[in-house]
C-alpha cells in the first residue's frame, strides 16, 4: 500500500510513467494502476484493504522476532514444529498458507484485464522454475499476476502451458530491469529489512538463511536501478491501515525524489 | 606467485559441501605445475581445502589430511547421509525435527569445532605459508565478512557452519554463519587481498527439475537456484574460472572422497584443458 502512495507521488511529480514492471503482490497494485488508474486504484485497495491483510500475511521473518513472553515463545515452538511438519509432508500443494481464497479474488477482482486496454503498460517479473530463468509478461490476464504473487511457501507455484512458475520475489526480491533502454528506473523497495535477524532455533537460522541470500540478491540487482525510495518496514510496526501506508509511502517518496532530478 | 607481467595470483575455493574435495584436483594441477598462488580465500568447504593449502603448501598433504580425517569420521558421515536422504529411523527423525524446532542447531555446540581443530590445532593465519582468508556471513546484518587473522580453526568454523545442521559461530562480540550463504566463490575478497588476477573454483551443483516431492523440496531448489544466481555474479570478477558442474555428488557425500578427486580430474583435464593451458601460459615459470 506504500508503494500505491509512491506511485501517486511519482505521477504527481512526472506524470504517468512509461510502464510498471512488478513483482510479488506490487504486481496488483501495477495491474490495477496500469488498465484503471491510480485514483481507482486508491478505491480498489482501500476497500478491499482488511480482506488482502488477512490473506497476505506471508512475512517469512514476521515470526522470527523473539517474544519476551515465554508462553508465546512456546506457541512460536509448536508453530514452527507444524510449519516443518506441513512443509515436509504436503506433496499436493506445495503452498503452506490457505490460497484458495486469495486466487479466487485475484480471478474475480483482476478480470477486466483480459477486456480492457491499459492505460501505462505493465510488465510482471515471475521464475521459471525448470529452467530457472527470471521472465518477464506483460500484464494480460489474471492468470499471470498469480504466477508473480506465488512467494515460496506460501503459495503454490502456478502452471502455464506445462511450465511451472513461482514470484521473482522468492528469488531475489525485486524484477530486473530488461524491459527498456533510455528510461530513468525507480525502484519502490518493499521487500527485507537487513538487521532484524533474531532467530532461536535452527529452524529459523535456516529461514533468515534463505532470506538472507534472496536480500543479497535482491542487493545486486538493485544496482540496475538509478534510484531506490525505500518503503520497507515491518508491517506490524506500521499503523496497519490503509491511509496511513498510502500516506507514508506518497511523503517517503516525495522526500527521497526531492534529493533527485530525474528530468536532468 | 606473480606472472611475466608481475601480476599476483589469487585463488578463490567456493562452498559446495562434499564436493569442495574437487577443489583439490586444481591444487594438484598448480603443484604439478609449480604455480603458487600469492592469495587464497575459500568459503565453506572451500575454506577448509584453502586453509589446509595456505597452511602446508602441498595438495598431497591437503589430500593426506582430508582423508586421516573422514576415515575417522564414518559414524557421523553415516548420520548425516541417512538424515538427508530421509532414511533414517523414525525416532532419529522425530529428535531431528526436535532439535530443529528447539535448539540453535541439530547438531551440538561444538561438532564443528570437535572436527576441524583435529585437522587445524591451534594454527594461526601468521603461520600459513600462502596469505589466507575466509569469508564468513554475519548473523545480524547478513553481510559477507573476510576473517583474515586469528586461529585458523575459528575462521574455518564460522565460514562453515551450514545455518541448521551447525551452530552459529561467535567470534568477538559477531555471530557467523556459513560463508556460503551470500558469497558463493570469494573471488572479490581475494582481489582486496591484493591478487592481480583470480582463478574462481565453484564446486556448485546447479539442479534443473520441475517435480516436487514436497515444499522442502521446492525451498531447497529454489536455495539452489539462488547459489547458482550468487555464483555466476561472484565469478564475473574471476580471470580464470573453473566449474565442476558435471560432477553428480551430492554435496553430503563425504564418504565419497576419492570418487569426487578422480571425477573432479576428469573434468578439469576434459572441460577445462585451455582454461588451465592459459593459467600455466601466464604463471608457470
Amino acid at each position: 500500500m506504500r508503494s500505491l502512495g509512491a506511485i501517486a507521488a511519482l505521477e504527481e511529480l512526472y506524470g504517468l510513467p512509461e510502464y510498471f514492471v512488478t513483482t510479488g503482490t506490487g504486481t496488483m497494485i501495477s495491474a490495477y494502476c496500469s488498465y484503471l488508474g491510480t485514483n481507482a486504484a486508491q478505491v480498489f485497495f482501500e476497500q478491499n484493504f482488511n480482506f488482502l491483510k488477512r490473506n497476505l500475511a506471508m512475512d517469512m521473518l514476521g515470526f522470527l522476532t523473539a517474544p519476551s513472553n515465554a508462553r508465546i515463545r512456546n506457541y512460536n515452538l509448536l508453530n514452527d514444529f507444524y510449519t516443518l511438519f506441513k512443509v515436509s509432508t504436503n506433496k499436493k500443494n506445495l503452498g503452506i498458507s490457505e490460497a484458495q481464497r486469495l486466487l479466487y479474488f485475484i480471478e474475480d477482482k483482476f478480470s477486466f484485464i483480459t477486456s480492457r486496454k491499459p492505460i501505462v503498460k505493465s510488465y510482471l517479473s515471475s521464475f521459471e522454475l525448470e529452467n530457472a530463468q527470471e521472465r518477464l509478461f506483460q500484464t494480460t490476464s489474471s492468470k499471470l499476476v498469480k504466477t508473480s504473487l506465488a512467494v515460496v511457501p506460501f503459495l503454490p507455484p502456478v502452471e502455464i502451458n506445462e511450465k511451472k512458475y513461482i514470484s521473482t520475489q522468492s528469488v531475489q526480491g525485486v524484477p530486473s530491469r530488461t524491459v527498456a533502454d533510455g528510461c530513468h528506473h525507480v525502484l519502490l523497495d518493499t521487500v527485507g529489512k537487513r538487521g532484524y535477524f533474531n532467530s532461536m532455533t535452527s529452524f529459523q537460522v535456516m529461514i533468515s538463511a534463505n532470506e538472507m541470500m534472496m536480500l543479497e540478491l535482491k542487493r545486486r540487482a538493485m544496482k540496475n536501478f538509478d534510484f531506490v525510495v525505500d518503503l520497507r518496514e515491518h508491517f506490524s510496526e506500521s499503523e496497519g491501515n490503509f491511509l496511513s501506508l498510502y500516506r507514508e509511502g506518497y511523503n517517503r517518496t516525495k522526500k527521497t525524489v526531492k534529493k533527485i532530478n530525474l528530468n536532468g | 606467485m606473480k606472472s611475466y607481467t608481475g601480476k599476483k595470483l589469487g585463488l578463490a575455493l567456493g562452498s559446495g559441501g562434499a564436493r569442495g574435495f574437487a577443489h583439490i584436483a586444481l591444487l594438484d594441477f598448480l603443484d604439478e605445475k609449480k604455480i603458487k598462488p600469492s592469495f587464497i580465500t575459500g568459503s565453506s568447504m572451500g575454506a577448509v581445502m584453502g586453509a589446509a593449502y595456505a597452511l602446508t603448501g602441498s595438495s598431497r598433504a591437503v589430500k593426506k589430511m582430508t582423508h586421516h580425517f573422514i576415515s575417522h569420521q564414518k559414524k557421523k558421515i553415516d548420520f548425516l547421509i541417512k538424515s538427508v536422504e530421509g532414511k533414517s529411523s523414525l525416532t532419529d527423525q522425530f529428535e531431528i525435527a526436535r532439535r530443529t524446532t528447539v535448539n540453535l542447531s541439530v547438531m551440538e555446540e561444538n561438532y564443528i569445532y570437535n572436527m576441524l581443530s583435529l585437522i587445524f590445532g591451534k594454527a594461526k593465519f601468521k603461520h600459513t605459508k600462502i596469505p589466507f582468508g575466509a569469508v564468513a556471513t554475519d548473523w545480524k546484518t547478513g553481510n559477507c565478512e573476510l576473517i583474515d587473522s586469528g586461529y585458523i580453526v575459528d575462521a574455518v568454523c564460522a565460514s562453515s557452519s551450514i545455518p541448521g545442521p551447525f551452530h552459529p559461530v561467535r567470534l568477538g562480540s559477531t555471530r557467523f554463519l556459513d560463508g556460503g550463504v551470500v558469497r558463493v566463490v570469494p573471488v572479490i575478497e581475494a582481489l582486496q587481498m591484493g591478487a592481480d588476477e583470480v582463478i574462481g573454483s565453484d564446486v556448485s551443483f546447479p539442479e534443473r527439475k520441475s517435480n516436487f516431492k514436497n515444499t522442502m523440496d521446492l525451498i531447497g531448489y529454489i536455495n539452489s537456484i539462488k547459489t547458482e544466481r550468487l555464483l555466476y555474479s561472484d565469478l564475473k570478477d574471476a580471470r580464470y574460472k573453473i566449474y565442476f558442474h558435471e560432477m553428480e555428488m551430492p554435496w553430503y557425500r563425504f564418504d565419497l572422497f576419492n570418487e569426487i578427486i578422480r571425477n573432479s580430474k576428469q573434468i578439469l583435464n576434459n572441460i577445462f584443458e585451455k582454461e588451465l593451458n592459459r593459467i600455466s601460459l601466464t604463471y608457470c615459470i
